[in-house]
């Protein structure tokens, strides 16, 4: 159903788009994702398969908040083009369908369903952008090359595409590790998150909200699918470098954005530590935090700036408008995981995952690095108390929504409970 | 609801002077503050006629907020509700044209209605809240003149030595609820009736709450705050160190007298600290020339009796002397306040003297105040101290040596008491003072106290005269069996007491009007007068040692910090190094990627 809504509305809009003035088709691409998101909503907990197409719990949960994500980015947007709004959409029917399916293939396509778009999303603003751009194109052809040879070693060891087929040996391992640099590359786990600073740097603030909250989801989705059956052993050194290298490479940070996507490697890192129980309910709360908390930021860096923000820029936004700078505020501290916001229990439940598979050291270190995230995490909250004269035009629905996000992040840090069986349901 | 409104009427007295006093005209404070106390006064008495009363309302999980209203909390509002409504009159006066005049009253009503908390509260929990906030109270008091920075240091002394009381009190609750489950005292009452749980954990919670009582109730050894305490104005002495609030640790061991007449070992132990105490207090009366400290001092003397008299299990004499004391003792500080005022703020007894002549009235209520202290045959003092001296013999946690101890430190208390007499009304005038009488609204609180230090001791006579105050409060209290004098033998003992009193009252107004002292007196009067060290003493072993420990630690935190800015800034550097691998340069990072695609699948496990 999910899958028919947005495949009608990009079919339909491709081809009105060019009738339709913009701002039509930015409603119409609302409407649809408003739409997909009201059908998941009404089929929740209820599994659906149509050949390879599955939706199961974790393909709703996950989609869910690419959905949010992509609703959010369009929001935010206003475009004298209506490719803009259709690539969102393309995108967004990939996410689904990489949530949605235990075929390697079908991952493949949607994966590159939803990159293609993105590569054209992050050159919106030319210049700088366009270069950003290519290197995130090029490194992500090289991770898909690895995911297709994956893909194919996989059906060599295994006789089948189904991700979740127990397997063994050399060629399996090795298969699992090649589909895990693919997929690590889109959630930006180091070391394969070189292309993370410069193309959040680079592109539009919209694009990169719809790049941090989408498509970590979508991805993640395919990363649990593949890791359930038993997590490969590499799991673990992507794991800490990606801890250490986006927490201590983002203390020395002086723009939002880049410190936002260093931040971004991090939190990857600390997603990536439910995958060792296959818990979907812990990871699919984290990365509802997360999609909250580092979107409201990129949601309130887009109405200072569009282009690149200094720290230094932030400064004094609490007295010029103090809506957006409290919701700065709050968006970093949860993203600190300091209670009682949201993203305090985002963390705990993640860590209580690695505790429960005997993962210590794992646990430490990310306990650590965590406590030195801090460090930045307060330094980009508290910019916003400084003096200074900083800019903001926010218009009134960003404002709104800036606020609805910034609520949501104390009232489910308060009563996380409130949310977590409709999320086992879900899975 | 009508006891939870005996406490919210002072309280809410608190609340209306807090917020609005600064713009009231001069007495109207006062008035308002007295006022509320009279009502509470009126309804507490009201509601004992009544038969008593009881509220309860859920308050923390298993633990209900609980007012009890029986015969023992019903004596104890009176005293506190009725002297303190006196002492509230007389502080109209006394307080006059003070720039703090409505914070006054504001805190001495927060102090009523934590007393009443206190008093009439039927679990421990509840009693805490009551116990902590005369506490605040009296250390607001205590420092009421806070710009003096020593006043504020005795404002802090008080309360810090306190809380080692509180600490006390806090954990032996924590013994109960973990033996019983519960800290209602009414339940607690019943759960001890049968045979006890676990005796030597029963006893180190008996023990504890005692600590508490120590602190609050300045026995040795937390005795050290209470001179000190002598900071804050008259009233405040009067009211909260020597009628109500340093009683409340007699009041909490007679509470808990279902308790410790089940613990005689730690009785014994009460019993011990209070004669120790009495002593203590009454030798170092002697040196003081501070006409409120003296007074102090015999506070806490008379405490020391009060815990004697509680040690051997004679609750309800314990609780007798309480009510006496009540009125002697706030009478002496008023009239040490009415005689600081006559001098003008003088308060040294020193530059004191021949104030017979000046002060018609307050004369009177001094001398009333001094012979009920010192017990004077007929009036309340001695009946009260009569009786605490016969119950070391008869009741059953006592002995000879009790005995003979109490009636030492009574001859000892005659004399100081006569010294105290001698030196602020007798004799030569050693001051350049025009001395001047207090006004109407201190002399009446101070006349109707007086009657009550003459009239107080008739509710309890001697067997075989009636005594009506043990029946009324027997039913409250635990059963302990006195065995009973022969009629001969009491009456002799009541006569020894009364000659030894009399010969010690004797003895001290000659001796003081003496020109020159003996050399034994005068070394004995200089370690009285540093209160035979014990401060020194303590900052010695307690102060300066743990002051050197903070100094320390401070020092260590100092070094830590550094350290932690040196960790810091290398994990700064750290991370901007790694940042440096983010060239910029595509080939950089494909190369990169494919190591670390070479590495990962080096890891994995083939």
């Amino acid at each position: 159903m999910t899958l028919a809504i947005l495949a009608v509305f990009s079919v339909a809009l491709t081809l009105l788009g060019f009738v339709l003035p913009p701002q039509g088709v930015k409603r119409a691409t609302l409407l649809g994702l408003a739409l997909a998101l009201l059908s998941l909503l009404l089929t929740w907990g209820k599994p659906f398969a149509f050949g390879p197409y599955t939706v199961d719990g974790v393909s709703q949960v996950f989609t869910l908040l690419a959905l949010l994500g992509a609703l959010w980015t369009v929001g935010l947007v206003r475009s004298r083009r209506f490719e803009f709004y259709l690539l969102v959409l393309y995108a967004a029917l990939g996410m689904h369908l990489l949530a949605s399916t235990r075929h390697l293939l079908l991952m493949l396509v949607a994966l590159e369903a939803l990159s293609l778009p993105l590569y054209a999303l992050a050159t919106w603003r030319r210049g700088q952008g366009l270069e950003a751009a290519l290197k995130y194109f090029l490194l992500g052809a090289l991770a898909a090359a690895f995911f297709l040879y994956g893909t194919a070693l996989f059906y060599g060891a295994t006789g089948s595409f189904l991700v979740g087929t127990p397997g063994q040996g050399p060629l399996y391992a090795l298969a699992l590790g090649l589909l895990l640099v693919g997929l690590g590359f889109k959630v930006a786990l180091a070391p394969f998150h070189f292309w993370t600073p410069d193309v959040y740097q680079g592109s539009p603030t919209p694009v990169v909200l719809f790049m941090a909250t989408s498509v970590k989801a979508a991805a993640f989705a395919a990363l649990l699918r593949v890791a359930s059956p038993g997590v490969p052993d590499a799991l673990s050194l992507l794991i800490v470098l990606s801890v250490l290298l986006g927490n201590l490479a983002a203390l020395g940070q002086k723009e939002a954005k880049r410190l936002l996507a260093y931040s971004s490697i991090a939190h990857a890192g600390y997603m990536a530590l439910a995958l060792y129980t296959g818990n979907a309910q812990a990871l699919g709360f984290y990365l509802l935090t997360y999609v909250l908390a580092t979107g409201l930021a990129f949601a309130v860096l887009s109405e200072v700036s569009p282009d690149r923000v200094p720290l230094e820029s932030l400064r004094g936004l609490f007295r010029k408008d103090p809506l957006l700078g409290l919701a700065l505020f709050l968006a970093s501290l949860s993203l600190l995981g300091l209670p009682p916001l949201a993203g305090f229990w985002g963390k705990y439940l993640v860590f209580l995952e690695a505790a429960k598979a005997g993962q210590w050291g794992l646990l430490v270190l990310a306990l650590l690095t965590s406590a030195v995230s801090a460090y930045y995490y307060l330094g980009l909250g508290l910019a916003v108390f400084q003096k200074g004269e900083a800019e903001a035009l926010p218009r009134p629905w960003a404002r709104n929504v800036a606020l609805l996000v910034a609520l949501l992040l104390l009232l489910l840090g308060l009563f996380p409970g409130s949310l977590l069986p409709a999320l086992a349901a879900g899975s | 609801m009508a006891l939870l409104l005996t406490i919210l009427l002072p309280l809410f007295g608190f609340a209306l002077l807090g917020l609005f006093g600064k713009r009231m005209q001069e007495p109207l404070p006062g008035v308002i503050a007295s006022g509320l106390v009279l009502a509470s006064f009126l309804l507490g008495v009201g509601l004992l006629l009544s038969g008593g009363a009881r509220f309860e309302t859920e308050w923390l999980p298993g633990i209900p907020f609980s007012l009890l209203l029986d015969n023992l909390s019903g004596l104890m509002l009176m005293i506190v509700t009725g002297v303190g409504f006196l002492i509230h009159v007389y502080a109209i006066g006394y307080m006059a044209k003070d720039p703090g005049y409505s914070r006054f009253f504001a805190y001495f009503n927060l102090f009523i209605a934590m007393m009443l908390t206190l008093v009439l509260a039927d679990s421990y929990p509840v009693m805490f809240i009551g116990w902590e906030g005369v506490g605040l109270a009296s250390f607001l008091l205590i420092g009421f003149w806070y710009q003096n920075a020593q006043y504020a240091d005795s404002a802090r002394k008080a309360f810090i030595v306190n809380r080692i009381g509180d600490l006390g009190f806090l954990l032996g609750m924590a013994i109960l609820w973990a033996l019983y489950g519960t800290l209602s005292i009414s339940e607690l009452k019943e759960a001890l009736e049968g045979p006890l749980k676990n005796p030597s954990l029963l006893a180190l919670a008996g023990l504890l709450l005692f600590l508490g009582a120590v602190g609050k109730s300045a026995q040795i050894p937390l005795m050290v705050w209470l001179p000190d305490a002598m900071a804050g104005p008259t009233p405040v002495s009067a009211l909260i160190h020597a009628a109500t609030m340093v009683t409340a640790g007699v009041y909490l061991i007679a509470r808990s007298s279902f308790l410790y007449s089940a613990l005689p070992e730690v009785s014994y132990t009460i019993a011990v600290i209070g004669l120790l105490t009495a002593a203590y207090g009454a030798l170092s009366a002697f040196g003081q020339t501070d006409i409120k400290k003296i007074v102090a001092y015999s506070t806490i003397s008379q405490l020391g009796y009060m815990f004697l008299a509680a040690g051997v299990g004679a609750y309800w004499v314990a609780l007798f002397h309480v009510l006496t004391h009540a009125f002697f003792k706030a009478l002496l500080f008023l009239a040490s306040g009415s005689v600081i005022h006559a001098l003008g703020g003088e308060q040294d007894v020193r530059k004191m003297g021949g104030l017979w002549r000046h002060l018609p009235y307050t004369r009177w209520h001094g001398l009333i105040g001094a012979l009920a202290l010192g017990g004077l045959p007929l009036l309340s003092g001695f009946w009260s101290k009569d009786a605490i001296l016969t119950a070391t013999l008869t009741y059953p946690f006592g002995g000879v040596g009790f005995y003979v101890g109490a009636l030492l430190v009574a001859v000892l208390t005659a004399m100081y008491a006569m010294r105290w007499f001698v030196l602020v009304f007798l004799g030569e005038e050693r001051g350049h003072h025009h001395p001047h009488e207090a006004p109407p609204v201190m002399l009446w609180p101070n006349h109707l106290l007086a009657l009550g230090s003459v009239l107080a001791g008739y509710l309890a006579l001697p067997h075989p005269l009636p005594n009506l105050l043990e029946p009324f409060l027997k039913p409250a209290l635990a059963e302990v069996e006195a065995h009973h004098l022969s009629l001969g033998a009491e009456w002799g003992l009541i006569g020894l007491s009364a000659l030894v009193a009399l010969l010690g009252l004797w003895a001290g107004y000659t001796f003081f009007q003496r020109k020159a002292f003996p050399g034994w007196y005068l070394a004995f009067e200089a370690a009285s007068r540093e209160s035979f060290y014990v401060d020194r003493i303590y900052n010695a072993l307690i102060v300066n040692p743990l002051k050197a420990l903070a100094e320390a630690l401070l020092q260590g935190d100092f070094g830590l910090l550094r350290g932690y800015f040196g960790l810091g800034g290398s994990v700064r550097g750290l991370g901007q190094g790694l940042a440096r691998l983010q060239t910029g340069y595509l080939r950089v990072y494909a190369l990169l990627f494919v190591l670390g695609v070479l590495v990962l699948l080096g890891v994995m496990r083939w």
